[in-house]
Formats: C-alpha cells, sequence, structure tokens
C-alpha cells in the first residue's frame, strides 16, 4: 500500500517547500518530479524519485531525512546541484558592485589621514541603515572638498553620485532576475557594463571592450573571452567557481 | 498533562505543521483529524478536505513528531477549523496474569486552526 506523506523537502540555505510525497510498500520514499524540479533543479525522467535513487545519483549531496520532523535536508555543499548554482549565481549577481554602505550598520562615520609630508584629508558622513550614506571629504591643503552621496534601497539596486560644486560623477547598478548592469558616468564619459545569466551559461559585455562568456557546470567552468584584441579561454575547477564578471587573465611574462 | 499540542494554529497558503509532544510516562497512540468549526459544544462539525500527515502514530514518553498538514478545499482567510487530537494510551504489557481492571482513559484536544491568505 502506497502512503502519502506530507514532507519538508529543504535545499539547505537556498529554499523549499512542502511537498506531497509518498512512501512505497517497502518503505522508501518517493518524492513528485515537479516538486524535485523546483527545489532542486533537477529534471527527473519518471513522475516519482526515490530518495535513494536520488542520493546515489549525487554522492557530494547530504540527503537527510527526518521522520519525526517529515522533513528532508539536503545539503550540497560543493554546488552540484542546479538550483544550488543557480542560487550562488543570483548572491553573485546582486553582490557584485554592491557599494560598502550596504554592508554597515547604520550611524556616523569619519576618519582624519595624514601623511610626513604635510598633507591631510578629513572624512565625515553618515549611514543611515545602510540605505543611504552621504559623506564629505575635506583636504586642507588643497581647500578643496568632494561629497558623496549613495542609496541602496535594495540589495539589487544601488545609486551613487559625487561631486564638488556639481555633480562630477554618478555610478547605478541593477541585478533583477538574470540580469546585471552597472553603469558609471564620469566628465562626460559613460561605461557600461552588463551580464547574463541562461542557465548554466553567462554572458558578459562592457562598453570598455571587455566581452566573456562563462559555461559552468559542476565542477567545471569554461570560460571564452575578448578584450583588447586578445581572445582568452579559460578551463577551471574545484569548489570555487569562476566570477562570470571578470575576464582571465594572464600576467605578462 | 499526557500530550502538548498547540491550541491555536495557522494555516498559511493552506498548509501548517503542528508539533505534538507526550510529556507523559506512557507511549500513547494519537490520531489526527480536521475537521470545520461549529457552534455546537464540543465545536466537531463535518470533516474537512485535508491531507494530515502522519493522520495517525505512536509516542514514546518522550517523543515529538511534526504533524503536516494540506488543506484540500477551498476556505475564506479567516475561516476558523479545529484539528482533533485523540491520545490513547498504550496498552501496558507483562503485568502479571492475575484478572485486574484497567481503566484507559483516552483524551482528546480540540484545537483553533485559522486559515490565512
Amino acid at each position: 500500500m502506497i502512503l502519502q506523506v506530507l514532507v519538508a523537502l529543504e535545499l539547505v540555505g537556498v529554499g523549499g517547500r512542502t511537498v506531497e510525497a509518498r512512501f512505497t510498500p517497502d518503505s522508501i520514499l518517493e518524492l513528485p518530479a515537479a516538486d524535485v524540479h523546483d527545489v532542486l533543479g533537477l529534471t527527473p525522467e519518471t513522475p516519482w524519485l526515490a530518495l535513494p535513487t536520488l542520493a546515489a545519483a549525487y554522492p557530494a549531496v547530504t540527503f537527510t531525512w527526518l521522520p519525526r520532523e517529515l522533513r528532508l535536508l539536503v545539503q550540497d555543499p560543493r554546488g552540484v546541484l542546479p538550483a544550488t548554482i543557480a542560487a550562488r549565481a543570483r548572491t553573485l549577481r546582486a553582490a557584485q558592485g554592491t557599494p560598502g554602505l550596504a554592508y554597515a550598520f547604520g550611524g556616523p562615520f569619519g576618519s582624519i589621514t595624514a601623511d610626513d609630508s604635510g598633507r591631510s584629508r578629513l572624512e565625515l558622513g553618515l549611514n543611515l541603515r545602510g540605505r543611504v550614506s552621504l559623506s564629505g571629504d575635506y583636504l586642507p591643503a588643497a581647500h578643496r572638498g568632494v561629497w558623496t552621496a549613495a542609496v541602496a534601497p535594495w540589495s539589487g539596486l544601488s545609486l551613487s553620485a559625487s561631486g564638488a560644486a556639481r555633480v562630477e560623477s554618478a555610478a547605478g547598478r541593477v541585478a533583477a532576475g538574470p540580469a546585471w548592469m552597472f553603469a558609471t558616468w564620469e566628465a562626460g564619459a559613460v561605461a557600461l557594463d552588463g551580464l547574463v545569466a541562461l542557465g548554466p551559461v553567462a554572458v558578459f559585455a562592457s562598453t570598455r571592450d571587455v566581452y566573456l562568456v562563462t559555461l559552468t557546470r559542476s565542477p567545471l567552468t569554461v570560460q571564452l573571452g575578448r578584450s583588447g584584441g586578445i581572445t582568452t579561454t579559460r578551463v577551471s575547477f574545484g569548489p570555487q567557481p569562476a566570477s562570470p564578471f571578470f575576464l582571465p587573465a594572464i600576467p605578462p611574462h | 498533562m499526557l500530550a502538548q499540542v498547540a491550541a491555536v494554529a495557522t494555516l498559511l497558503h493552506g498548509d501548517a505543521a503542528l508539533p505534538v509532544a507526550n510529556s507523559s510516562r506512557e507511549p500513547v497512540t494519537v490520531t489526527v483529524q480536521i475537521v470545520h468549526d461549529t457552534l455546537t459544544r464540543d465545536h466537531i462539525g463535518r470533516a474537512a478536505r485535508a491531507l494530515v500527515s502522519p493522520a495517525a502514530f505512536t509516542l514514546a514518553p518522550g517523543d515529538r513528531q511534526v504533524v503536516r498538514l494540506r488543506l484540500k478545499e477551498p476556505a475564506a482567510p479567516g475561516t476558523l477549523l479545529r484539528a482533533v487530537w485523540t491520545f490513547t494510551p498504550a496498552a501496558p504489557v507483562g503485568q502479571g496474569s492475575g484478572a485486574r481492571v484497567r481503566l484507559t482513559l483516552v483524551t482528546r484536544f480540540v484545537s483553533k486552526l485559522w486559515v490565512s491568505p
């Protein structure tokens, strides 16, 4: 007799949901394919996927069944499941280019810097809950000051501007879903960086003449980039995936 | 107290997870039913269409079990349902062969289940 059971399927650090699983007559837990796809990112070929089959297919992943909590914890520290890879990529996109103010607690801040040539720099500012930052820099020897204003209302958006008598530079960053964009303006020149992730493929392009395609299929990452007329290829492996934002570089020799 | 369950719980998007503990010194068999609330004295109305997992189980002394619920019928936010918990002490074994009278006290708790949007 098949026993239907409600199970909290949780991919630790990523997400989860309560799924309508079932126990087979020989007490094997089976998970519905649709929920396995939504939570783990896998696409089973059968409507039901047995837990032992899943565990055998992914030996690097830990599946912990807690019967008293009706909870199946899935721990994927190596990032081999598609859902883990996608979540890490989302986090990376949201964090890339985030201003430092977003990582700080609110409150006033300041600094005094001096060197033995007689130059000094004063900085004073206010950070409001890690969302808004207003600061001013003053160089006493030059009698010159610069202000900076920045807002990061949520993790996917940040805007900043700085100047003296008028705005001299500005920057904006948007990370939404599979897309990421970073734009800067300074001295009348605009630079624009953008990235779009399509499953395991991330495409990065910049008006600074940088182009990069990154294919991640754990544990391998393959990158093909071009900048300044030079094409670079990189194949890497290991627990730390290559960043899709940075062109692989070979030091001059 | 024989067992511990939450007196009030909330069904969020039709789902709820309710812990139950056996704080007595004997094993108990627990059954759970989801019913509609009524104006009768026991508040137990008709059975609601819901998946209860597990609907029946045994708890050893000191054990805990999470019971997961999923409502399978439409219910407006603010609807009050009831979870009927029945605790039956397990019959002791190896108590000798002499004739004796045993009184089994079955306890029933009726807790509130609010439907949340």
